[in-house]
């Protein structure tokens, strides 16, 4: 059954019928699983309580990807159980944030297979790393077939390499540098950061830190940059490795496993790293428990508040949403801008339910 | 290693490198001069010349390494230039400067130089080079000829640990990796004056011979560009020096 405006013809050949909000509130609680495409629809999927929250993340147009919607669709992905695309950029851009994406791209076959089994172990309650690193072996050996067909090219090779990367083998170096050279040869030239910068995310999973650091302080040029250089290198001759680690996977837009580092870390000022690369990600509802958990270190109170209030506008709980809103202002005033976020959330809110009421 | 030392701004050391073949005759004896006046240590690849080149190359105090080679590896340019870098990278050098046999850099470049390469800010400089013609008062300008409209790379600061990386190419390798273009550079306005063809006519015709012999399908290079080398009255512009 689905609940929205986009049904298809041969719906009802497939067993898939329409309901209304009325009929989704009647559902029994915690018997089914909820496959969201837009994160207008979240207090929708609170309604049924599901067993399994699955969100579609798909391209959106230019012009529709302001920081708000983008701020609504991660925290849609950050909520959900399992994450699906059909966009290998936004698949990439996932598996760098979350443990649990899956590439659904529509011409391939096994896709199907994938998708049911990870439903299946996410329902029991397993991981779902099995069939993210089946994915990944069939996206690089994809490519790498790719690349025996056509030679050295900057995107494949590149692609490659992230799979690789995304794998931890070390033959990623090779394909970055061969990605880089063909970059150099057609004078694509403003790669240091997207291109160069990468190897030292691969140092970093080699272990190698002192090498990562120093291809990092290459690509540093802005103060901001040379200062984080000076604070790695800091970490580095303190010994705390962890945290050396963790920012340099941060530095290269791998928050998974910058997180992942930071949760098996026992530096003392884990916890405070862990919260900067939770929130870029909208992984709101574990920056919270971490907040609540580290409440000494953290004066920021309005922090919590404000990821409170975030969580419950996604919830349907207005009042709530507020009143977090409104303690988190008095701390600073600027902070009311969450309130004209909330408005445009309510605003989208009911154009989708609106919608979908009188598809 | 640390990261000031990814960039210094102060105390740079600056390595000039060569490769060389047959060149007694010519310019290199005063181009060594030249360099000796502003660089600190000079690196020299002897391409199997069969002059006077390497006893001229080891009577100055600052050629640092002279790496003779026996057979000559012309025709794989890409050897050659991979060599000489490798070479210049030994002497640990701050910057590296490649120079040709028959280049000079104006006064007021050779005035710049340290403030150049003493800052953290870019890694690599180009200059406008000039291609002197028939003598060393005028150069040439015309639709085949301006290499001066744009800047080639030709110092460029040395980074241990940088992805270095060379074409492998038998002819038409830069001098310098590729890989330089990624990172931060300067366009300077300063002018290095080349000597390659401020020759005789009859050296002129000798050099269209030789562009055409190893390249007569214009493979490497462009054969209109080959043919005007014999251009009987090409548009030469005099040379000014700036102070």
């Amino acid at each position: 059954m689905f609940f929205g405006a986009d049904g298809k013809p041969d719906d009802d050949a497939n067993g898939i019928r329409p309901v209304s909000l009325l009929d989704l509130a009647r559902l029994n609680r915690g018997e089914y699983g909820a496959v969201v495409t837009s994160p207008y629809l979240l207090p929708c999927v609170r309604l049924i309580q599901p067993r399994i929250v699955i969100a579609i993340a798909e391209r959106r147009d230019e012009a529709d990807s302001s920081e708000t919607l983008r701020k609504f669709h991660g925290l849609m992905a950050a909520q959900a159980d399992l994450i699906a695309t059909s966009s290998e950029k936004i698949y990439l851009e996932m598996c760098f944030r979350y443990d649990h994406v899956l590439y659904m791209p529509n011409d391939i076959e096994e896709s199907g297979t994938v998708w049911t089994e990870a439903i299946s172990a996410k329902l029991r309650g397993e991981s779902t790393d099995v069939w993210m690193h089946r994915q990944w072996e069939a996206q690089a050996a994809f490519y790498r077939n790719w690349h025996e067909r056509i030679g050295d090219h900057e995107t494949i090779c590149y692609l490659l390499a992230s799979y690789q990367y995304l794998l931890g083998r070390s033959s990623a170096k090779s394909y970055l540098s061969l990605s880089f050279e063909q970059m150099m040869i057609k004078e694509f030239t403003d790669c240091l950061r997207t291109h160069y910068r990468f190897f030292s995310a691969m140092d970093a999973k080699e272990g190698d830190l002192e090498a990562a650091v120093r291809v990092y302080a290459i690509t540093a040029l802005t103060d901001e940059e040379r200062s984080r250089v000076r604070v790695l290198q800091a970490y580095l001759d303190q010994g705390r490795t962890d945290l050396a680690k963790a920012e340099l996977f941060r530095l290269n837009d791998d928050y998974r496993n910058a997180i992942g580092t930071l949760l098996r870390s026992d530096d003392p000022e884990a916890g405070s790293h862990l919260l900067r690369c939770y929130l870029p990600v909208y992984r709101y509802q574990e920056a919270l428990q971490l907040l609540e958990r580290i409440r000494k270190q953290t004066p920021e109170r309005y922090l919590a508040d404000l990821l409170r209030g975030t969580l419950d506008m996604l919830s349907g709980k207005r009042h709530e949403a507020i009143h977090a809103f409104l303690r988190a202002a008095a701390k600073d005033w600027l902070l009311l801008g969450h309130m004209a976020e909330l408005e445009r959330w309510e605003l989208e809110t009911e154009f989708a339910l609106g919608r979908h009421r009188h598809a | 290693m640390r990261n000031e030392t990814v960039r210094k701004a102060r105390g740079n050391r600056l390595t000039a490198m060569l490769q060389v073949r047959n060149e007694a005759d010519k310019h290199l004896e005063a181009v060594l001069q030249d360099l000796t006046d502003f660089v600190d240590e000079i690196v020299i690849v002897d391409d199997a010349s069969t002059d006077g080149t390497v006893k001229l190359c080891r009577s100055f105090a600052k050629v640092s390494k002279l790496i003779e080679l026996k057979q000559s590896s012309f025709h794989r340019e890409w050897e050659l230039r991979l060599l000489l870098w490798n070479a210049a990278c030994e002497t640990k050098p701050g910057w590296l400067l490649s120079v040709d046999a028959d280049e000079f850099y104006e006064d007021k470049a050779k005035a710049w130089m340290r403030t150049l390469i003493d800052q953290d800010e870019y890694d690599w400089v180009g200059f406008r080079f000039f291609d002197f013609w028939g003598g060393t008062t005028h150069y040439r300008e015309d639709r085949l000829w301006q290499i001066h409209r744009r800047h080639t790379r030709s110092l460029v600061r040395y980074i241990p640990g940088y992805y270095y990386f060379f074409p492998r190419m038998d002819h038409h390798v830069p001098r310098l990796p590729l890989t330089y273009a990624a990172l931060p550079g300067f366009l300077s306005e300063l002018r290095v004056k080349h000597y390659g063809w401020a020759v005789s006519q009859e050296e002129l015709y000798r050099k269209y011979l030789r562009y055409m012999e190893r390249d007569p399908n214009g493979e490497w290079g462009s054969l209109e560009q080959y043919r005007s080398i014999l251009d009987e009255n090409p548009n030469l512009v005099p040379w000014k020096e700036e102070a």
